[in-house]
């Protein structure tokens, strides 16, 4: 039995299938491809399918990824396009290969927030945000009583970027099971003390990686 | 492209995903190389449109077409609609996000009366006039078709066009039409004039409709110099059983009511149930071939991913070939994981082998409809079931291990009385008996039966057309008459608000004067009519009080069978005096036979040239 991984892009209108209809989506592409997949051996038998880090909804992603178990040979080049064939538009797979890693090592992602109106002032407000001493909001947690964050604190790379057409923001920032940062919370921040439409920004995790700073494999 | 506009109200919205497009099976082309771009509109949410069969036929027939694009738009959620008036947003089309202003036709499907309101939304919200009159060249044309198109008075001034009948030949004819003329610069009623001369399409603005002085219909004639002809014959699909069925879904992720793989195995219905609506305007019964339904159904298999395969028909186990059928399907679908359904299943054949076939991958519940509960009501329904064929068949259904199932029935039905309401739990209770009579009932099991109970609605071209309906009153004293005469707590019953029968009544046999009425409504803020928790008859008894006009004189007044209808100049093939033959014969409760047994001389067979209109000993009606 071999746990293989697919790795797959979530941007457009694909930002929009949250992450229990993308189950059902990814289900069916593998149904229709014909994938000899690991049925679970229950009284009602269903496919294996674990997903390593599920995106908030509306946001997009170019490093995403979903494992299966197999015990046949796969032909990857001819899956990939099988896969593709099935999928909706926007979601759009690129690489699979067996999974070298346990989706526990994850620890870190990069992102970029970009924001294609009001470009002088979303940049001065960038700066102002990263020079304040601390910027917190009430996180959401298990027990229900909201924990005060400080985002800044938690910032591992931070790099504004002005092109001809956008600000991007590139960020890199905690994820996994242990402590988690949504990307979400600095645009929902900078909306509410700087006044800046949230419906500008583009949200895009383009990497995952682990504690060492390693990409996730 | 989703803008920042658009982004902004997706974030607000409950699942967004009905909103953005993009599903596996939907069709993107470049608008410079299109010549006809077509607006499909369902109004009512995306759930219920992408479980409808129709828009799928009609997406991929138009879509293979280079030239055309056809385009889904849904009626928006409450929520959405807020978003998108309060953010100015006009409605898209789910692909290209274009808005619908900017096609060249924007068509509805009538699905139900309780959807008109949602039209006259989703065009307000389009920047669209309602009336065909305010539309100049520079609109889309507006057009409509679907069941109630064969009674589309009351909404027949909002749209250019309505289409009559089948409209999978004529629907890729009038886009060209349209597109050439628009691309030409014709003017819009010469357009018109052109589209008036094909068979099955309806141009409201071209009947003048005189009234006499009780409000009843005087003349529908067509205006002068409009070359329209006296009456409208709807459009027929001649070679059903060589028709090819869509083998592409969109598959909708956001779950869809019907999220399955669709096969419409047969068209019409050899049964002539007399309160049937469908059962009349479709006719003549035309059966599709098995061996291009079990290829199609494999490829629909193959094209969607989908586990389960529905034999859609309106009587699906009438289709001569449907154990052969399911025998070519088994042989694939089992290795597959895919479950076959058979949704419209009758009591009086459903055989042992046939229920072996649909259960031997996933056991479903079984639903069947005897509509009355006696047997003298049910014959003049025509409802042509016995108490034996429902005694015959639960047992074999109980035998098999089924322990659930589901009756429909319907009360307010012509010459009914309290003892058959009485009948409709007395059907049921049996039922129960029946079950633990049974030997080799499921061991250390109970039965649930649950009965259905809808308000009858007298609609168009049916021979119950001229029946009135029972006032709403009447029909809740039935209601609770049937709750008291149940005695067992393995029945459990539902049953239809008859405040909505009742709006219903009113625009199955509603005219042209009921226009006015919907957008009054409309503007009073009647909107998703359809969904219980939205529907207002008080402002809609008000919005007809504004008009001036009697609800009562549409939905429970018996119509002379001399009266000339809203919809006397439509063509469906079925002859009035058919009509009025067999509405006299109800009364005398007398049945009338399957036409596959005995052709009973509807006028339909004329549709498809004349002569016998279905394979007499193929059928497998007893």
């Amino acid at each position: 039995m071999r746990l293989i991984r697919v790795w797959f892009a979530k941007k457009d209108e694909g930002c929009y299938i949250s992450h229990l209809d993308l189950q059902k989506v990814v289900q069916r592409a593998i149904k229709k491809a014909s994938v000899p997949v690991w049925y679970t051996q229950g009284f009602n038998p269903h496919l294996y399918l674990t997903f390593a880090l599920p995106l908030s909804l509306g946001q997009g992603g170019l490093y995403e990824s979903f494992d299966f178990k197999t015990e046949a040979d796969l032909d990857t080049n001819q899956l990939i396009s099988d896969l593709n064939s099935g999928l909706p538009k926007d979601i759009v797979v690129s690489k699979i290969a067996e999974a070298k890693m346990s989706p526990a090592d994850i620890k870190y992602a990069d992102y970029t927030i970009s924001f294609s109106e009001n470009m002088q002032y979303v940049k001065e407000t960038l700066e102002k945000f990263k020079e304040q001493e601390t910027a917190t909001f009430d996180k959401k947690t298990k027990s229900g009583i909201p924990k005060k964050v400080d985002i800044l604190e938690h910032i591992v790379k931070w790099d504004v970027v002005q092109t001809q057409d956008k600000v991007v923001l590139y960020v890199t920032l905690p994820t996994g099971n242990s402590f988690n940062l949504n990307p979400d919370v600095i645009v929902k921040y900078l909306s509410e003390h700087y006044d800046l439409n949230p419906f500008i920004s583009e949200v895009l995790r383009t990497a995952v990686l682990t504690e060492k700073f390693e990409i996730f494999e | 492209m989703i803008n920042s506009k658009l982004k902004q109200a997706l974030a607000a919205v409950q699942k967004p995903g009905r909103y953005t497009g993009g599903e596996l099976g939907s069709v993107y082309k470049d608008i410079e190389n299109v010549d006809c771009r077509f607006a499909f509109c369902f109004p009512d949410t995306y759930e219920v449109g992408m479980s409808f069969l129709g828009m799928k036929v009609l997406y991929e027939i138009l879509n293979k077409y280079e030239n055309i694009w056809c385009e889904r738009c849904f009626m928006p959620w409450i929520d959405m609609l807020d978003e998108m008036k309060k953010l100015d947003i006009p409605l898209y089309a789910l692909e290209s996000k274009s808005p619908l202003r900017e096609f060249d036709i924007v068509g509805f499907t009538l699905q139900y009366e309780l959807s008109y309101t949602n039209i006259l939304a989703m065009l307000e919200l389009s920047n669209i006039p309602f009336y065909s009159a305010d539309r100049d060249n520079s609109m889309p044309f507006v057009i409509a078709g679907g069941p109630c198109a064969c009674n589309a008075e009351p909404v027949a001034d909002f749209f250019d066009v309505i289409m009559l009948g089948e409209a999978e030949i004529q629907l890729p004819i009038m886009c060209k039409i349209i597109s050439d003329g628009k691309n030409k610069g014709t003017e819009k009623a010469e357009i018109l004039k052109q589209l008036a001369q094909l068979e099955g399409v309806y141009v409201p603005a071209f009947y003048e409709i005189e009234y006499n002085e009780d409000k009843t219909i005087k003349a529908v004639t067509p205006k002068p110099d409009t070359n329209a002809p006296v009456t409208i014959k709807k459009a027929v699909i001649k070679d059903f059983f060589k028709t090819p069925l869509p083998v592409s879904f969109t598959v909708p992720m956001v779950g869809a009511v019907h999220d399955r793989a669709m096969v419409e195995v047969l068209r019409g219905c050899v049964r002539g149930c007399r309160f049937c609506q469908a059962g009349f305007i479709y006719r003549p019964m035309r059966e599709r071939d098995p061996e291009l339904l079990n290829d199609s159904a494999k490829e629909l298999c193959a094209n969607t991913g989908y586990e389960e395969i529905s034999l859609l028909s309106l009587s699906t186990s009438d289709h001569s070939g449907l154990e052969p059928l399911l025998d070519n399907l088994l042989e694939w679908t089992e290795d597959e994981h895919i479950n076959i359904a058979l949704p419209s299943l009758r009591i009086d054949n459903f055989s042992e082998s046939l229920i072996e076939k649909t259960s031997r991958v996933k056991k479903s519940g079984l639903t069947f409809a005897p509509e009355a509960g006696t047997q003298r009501l049910r014959d003049v329904i025509n409802k042509n079931i016995t108490m034996e064929e429902i005694e015959k068949t639960c047992n074999l259904a109980f035998k098999k291990g089924y322990t659930s199932v589901k009756l429909y029935f319907m009360m307010g039905l012509p010459t009914e009385t309290m003892e058959d309401i009485e009948g409709i739990a007395k059907t049921a209770k049996s039922v129960v008996d029946l079950y633990y009579q049974n030997e080799d009932k499921p061991k250390g099991r109970g039965v649930s039966v649950s009965v259905s109970v809808s308000c009858f609605v007298p609609k168009a071209f049916t021979p119950f057309q001229f029946a009135a309906q029972d006032s709403m009153e009447l029909l809740r004293e039935k209601q609770k008459h049937l709750l008291a005469s149940l005695q067992s707590k393995k029945i459990s019953v539902s049953y239809h608000d008859a405040k909505v029968s009742f709006l219903e009544a009113v625009f199955a046999k509603g005219n042209r004067s009921l226009s006015e009425v919907i957008v009054k409504a409309y503007k009073n803020g009647c909107i998703f009519d359809g969904w219980g928790e939205f529907f207002k008859l008080d402002v809609w008894i008000k919005s007809f009080e504004e008009c001036g006009i009697d609800m009562l004189f549409f939905a429970n007044r018996q119509l002379p069978t001399d009266e000339i209808t809203p919809w006397e100049h439509l063509d469906y093939g079925v002859e009035k005096n058919y009509l009025i033959n067999e509405f006299n014969k109800a009364t005398d409760a007398s049945t009338t036979e399957p036409c596959n047994l005995k052709c009973s001389g509807c006028g339909a067979n004329k549709l498809i040239g004349g002569g016998e209109c279905v394979a007499f000993n193929q059928s497998v009606v007893r």
